[in-house]
């Protein structure tokens, strides 16, 4: 079979508008379509997010060591595994029905899965939990970058599925941003697996035959993907929002301020600054009211207005002052990591490349041998020109 | 300069190493792993699950590495051109038969795995059409799962009611008879309500655990109050334990008004009138292990059997949905399982344990500048989730079925006078185990013997709560799907009558508010808010939970009738 050649054939969708007439429309919206998901895009942001997000997700599921048969083990556990069974089983789906009556059933159980449902053994419940561990440490450094991925997307969800009582919005995030990794080339720069590249080219065809990192669709792809979801997070939360009457009258936030169990009301500075703003009404419903108008306009305004490029850079910075206040007022410290992950999915990858370069320049007169210029590119694993 | 790192020819791989060979191992893993088990003889013992030996499990889980190391080597290689296509395609295919082998290989008790593997064969399948089209279908055919996906997600960020409302029906069909499984899968069923409609108290889950002693039969309790600050390692697992007190505050939209003045009918007999009439019975025992305190408040025991004086009634009930009540007797099972023995006397062993959900209040912002402490106990808003044996049990204090026996309030929706019914105050019993036992209690009076056919209607309806396995209250049909859900069906009926049976028919405290409130308060004059401020924040505190989680009920009395006990 004779191959044709690529470039004969058509690649874009809006190549076969049918008439001149559509074309002005729909040809315009289809080639948008087309620029926006299939441009091929620098994976440097998706390395990146690798090990910010393995980082944290490896500390994520450290933490469920101090105290693992409680949520994983088998009747050991807080949700023990025979009423995680029923749950998943048997538990009722409802739905509106079609008449005017009350809600029908329409099914039963859910599509939960975790290896943890069924090893249910001490030993072997330990044992699965550090060889995630290991294949989650893989995953950050990059090595087997595609395959660790994977697996580390499944134990995330291992871990959720099966606590399922124990779960809040850190957990929805990192198994977002994990299904996004999927998709992309995670492992192409920044990685162990493009240490291993470089050195291997360098073995066949020379020293200085360094292979390009080459610019993705996939990554693009998963970037873009990470986009649009955390527009929907963020319009969902906002518009949520609109329901409540306190977040109308200003005060929402006071009932985050003063939430003993997230906030931190146990050190006495942070209690003396509520009481301060207590007994000054005046800056209490400007910090109030101020902070509850931000984080509607965050929340409802970013979904539109990031895709402004004037406009991005000050909401990807308003984005991150308003996780960091979550982190800190809240305590959401991990929640808010993963979330900056996503936002960090708008930052174009030049300005990456140059933070890097940046970040790189002070650590590698660090090391002993290498100075300036030449160092970078010497050192293929922390050279990230050519990552 | 840019090289194929994934062709075997270039990058100097041998043969051996190329993704055919690798997927024709994995092949042979996974048939082997079939052989296996048709075969059977393995040792399950050395398994890390019921019917899945070590040597099993290892080979699907190698052959499904090597057969995804194998597709991934592969579509490095892929180029637009149709040759390309077709072999890297093929592989794909050939690589979709390790999980499909791998789920014949895997036992039907690994439903979840199955499920996965599942997942793995759709995906190869899916993945294999798509390479096989051209790069402008290969982008139609994204395009579709593209809309798919995020359909998927904004219908999950829609099927939320909003307050008062019901969910909306388009979305809410979308997700239940289309996107459930993909979402439900692959994790994506958040609907992104963070604080909405707005931020509210945090949930606590406060525990008494009742110790016993083998021999003597001494008892005695402590606190396990959740989530600790200073008992957790890291903040995470604080956290995390937040979430799971949370998971038990899953609560009913509400009850029929009528039910709800039954229940509160209870509630006021057992804190009021019960006792008031009833001076010859047993209170709080003299029993070792027993704190004096709670001997000393007796007085208080009034206070405590009645409501908060500062809620409505309606607020004072919340019952939770059933598979909150299903995940109380999970956690109590586990607090079983982890306080087995009293730390300080390990000769006192788990009896049971009653369980709060507690709502810790947030301070007004007038509140915290008057001095109020946002620990302040009267902040904290218990409400009685049940006790627990070490099976997750619902334990019914037998004392309260004396009492609260739901054929007296039933004799009030009879057609029997008023009259008929005061003459029937007098009974000391109002639970019978049948007709004859009722006829006999009843009054010797014309008028009450004119109208014991009504009563005897009325009064032998099967008096017991039926509790799952895993301790939440049944429907009485068992053959209702729904039983495990403690929904009563309308049509359901036992005896001719509604069944109107729950858990709280048994203990009058079950889901109801434990007040801990202050008998004094006075307004601070220095302070130009109106504020209500203690006079002396302990000496006043009227603690309800402190003596309702202390006090132990006497057993019942030689002579008493049998009671039924809760299948």
């Amino acid at each position: 079979m004779k191959p044709r050649s690529p470039d004969r054939r058509p690649t874009s969708l809006a190549a076969e508008s049918p008439s001149p007439v559509e074309e002005s429309l729909l040809s315009g919206l289809i080639k948008s379509w087309d620029r926006f998901w299939f441009t091929p895009a620098d994976p440097i942001g998706l390395g990146l997010l690798r090990i910010i997000g393995g980082v944290l997700i490896l500390y994520v599921h450290l933490s469920y060591s101090f105290d693992l048969l409680s949520y994983v083990g088998g009747d050991r556990a807080w949700v023990d595994v025979r009423t995680e069974n029923v749950m998943r089983k048997e538990a009722p789906i409802f739905a509106p029905a079609n008449n005017w009556t009350d809600s029908v059933r329409t099914g039963q159980g859910n599509y939960a899965w975790s290896i943890f449902f069924h090893v249910t053994d001490p030993a072997w419940v330990s044992t699965i939990h550090y060889a995630f561990l290991g294949v989650i440490a893989l995953f950050t450094i990059g090595l087997w970058t595609r395959i660790t991925t994977v697996i580390t997307w499944m134990a995330c969800l291992c871990y959720i599925q099966r606590t399922t009582t124990l779960v809040f919005g850190l957990d929805a995030m990192m198994a977002i941003l994990m299904f996004y990794m999927m998709i992309g080339p995670c492992g192409a720069t920044l990685s162990v697996d493009r240490w291993l590249e470089i050195r291997r080219a360098r073995k066949l065809f020379g020293p200085d035959n360094v292979p390009e990192v080459q610019p993705s669709v996939l990554a693009n792809i998963a970037l873009r993907g990470m986009q649009v979801h955390f527009c929907f997070i963020y319009l969902a939360a906002g518009t949520s929002k609109l329901l409540g009457p306190r977040w109308w009258s200003g005060a929402a936030l006071w009932y985050c301020y003063a939430n003993y169990s997230f906030a931190p009301m146990n050190v006495p500075a942070y209690n003396a600054m509520l009481v301060f703003l207590c007994q000054n009404r005046w800056l209490w419903e400007i910090v109030m009211s101020g902070g509850a108008a931000f984080t509607l306009f965050m929340e409802i305004g970013l979904p539109f207005l990031i895709w402004h490029k004037k406009l991005r850079w000050l909401m990807v910075c308003g984005a991150v002052m308003l996780h960091m206040g979550i982190g800190l007022i809240m305590g959401l410290v991990t929640f808010s990591m993963v979330m900056l992950c996503l936002v960090f999915s708008f930052i174009p990858p030049e300005a990456i490349r140059y933070f890097l370069k940046e970040v790189g320049r002070p650590l590698n007169r660090l090391l002993p041998g290498q100075t300036g210029k030449k160092g970078i590119q010497g050192k293929p694993a922390l050279a990230m020109s050519k990552a | 300069m840019a090289r194929d790192a994934g062709d075997p020819a270039r990058s100097g791989t041998p043969f051996w190493m190329g993704p055919w060979p690798r997927v024709g191992v994995a092949l042979g893993m996974v048939v082997l792993g079939c052989f296996l088990r048709a075969a059977g003889g393995e040792d399950p013992k050395v398994g890390p699950g019921p019917e899945m030996s070590l040597v099993r499990f290892l080979l699907i889980v190698a052959a499904m590495i090597l057969a995804g190391g194998a597709v991934e080597r592969m579509l490095r290689r892929l180029r637009p051109d149709e040759n390309s296509r077709l072999e890297v395609s093929s592989l794909t295919a050939v690589a979709s038969l390790v999980p499909l082998l791998g789920y014949l290989s895997v036992p039907p008790g690994w439903d979840s795995a199955q499920m996965v593997l599942v997942a793995f064969i759709v995906a190869g399948v899916l993945g294999t059409g798509l390479i096989l089209l051209p790069v402008i279908y290969r982008k139609a055919v994204f395009a579709v799962l593209v809309i798919f996906h995020f359909g998927g997600i904004l219908t999950a960020t829609l099927i939320v009611p909003a307050p008062g409302q019901q969910a909306p029906w388009l979305p809410s069909h979308a997700w239940a008879q289309f996107y459930r499984p993909y979402l439900g899968f692959m994790y994506l069923n958040n609907a992104y309500h963070f604080y909405s409609p707005e931020p509210g108290p945090a949930t606590l889950m406060w525990s008494y655990v009742i110790y016993e002693k083998e021999k003597t039969g001494e008892l005695a309790g402590e606190w396990v109050k959740l989530p600790d600050r200073d008992a957790s390692p890291i903040t995470l697992h604080f956290q995390r334990l937040l979430a799971l007190t949370d998971s038990i505050n899953q609560l009913t939209s509400g009850i029929p008004d009528k039910r709800f003045k039954e229940i509160e009918y209870w509630r006021r007999e057992a804190g009021g009138r019960i006792f008031d009439n009833a001076k010859d019975l047993p209170r709080f025992p003299k029993r070792p292990g027993l704190p004096e305190e709670v001997q000393q408040q007796q007085q208080l025991v009034e206070q405590l059997l009645h409501p908060h004086p500062n809620m409505i009634m309606a607020r004072q009930y919340q019952d939770p949905q059933p598979n909150s009540k299903m995940l109380l007797a999970s956690y109590a099972r586990h607090l079983a399982i982890t306080h087995e023995r009293l730390k300080d006397d390990p000769a006192y062993t788990f009896h049971s344990v009653k369980i709060y959900r507690v709502i810790h209040h947030i301070l007004e912002p007038g509140e915290l500048a008057a001095g109020f402490s946002p620990l302040d106990k009267t902040l904290f808003h218990p409400y009685f989730q049940g006790e627990f044996d070490k099976d997750g049990k619902v334990v019914y204090t037998p004392d309260w079925l004396q009492f609260t026996d739901q054929s007296f309030t039933a004799l009030r929706e009879a057609k029997v006078p008023e009259r008929v019914l005061d003459k029937l105050n007098d009974m000391k019993k109002t639970r019978f185990a049948n007709k004859k036992e009722l006829l006999d209690a009843l009054p010797n009076d014309k008028e009450v013997r004119e109208y014991q056919n009504e009563l005897l209607k009325y009064s032998v309806i099967p008096t017991q709560v039926l509790v799952n396995d895993l301790g939440a209250p049944l429907t009485p049909d068992p053959s209702n799907k729904d039983a495990y859900w403690g929904s009563f069906p309308n049509n359901v009926t036992i005896g001719g009558l509604p069944p109107r049976l729950y858990a709280t028919d048994l203990d009058p405290f079950l889901y109801w508010l434990v007040p801990i409130t202050r008998r004094n308060v006075t307004v601070d004059p220095n302070n130009t808010q109106v504020v209500l401020a203690p006079v002396d924040p302990d000496a006043d505190l009227i603690n309800g939970l402190e003596l309702h989680a202390k006090y132990i009920p006497a057993k019942p009395k030689e002579g008493d009738a049998p009671l039924e006990a809760p299948r």
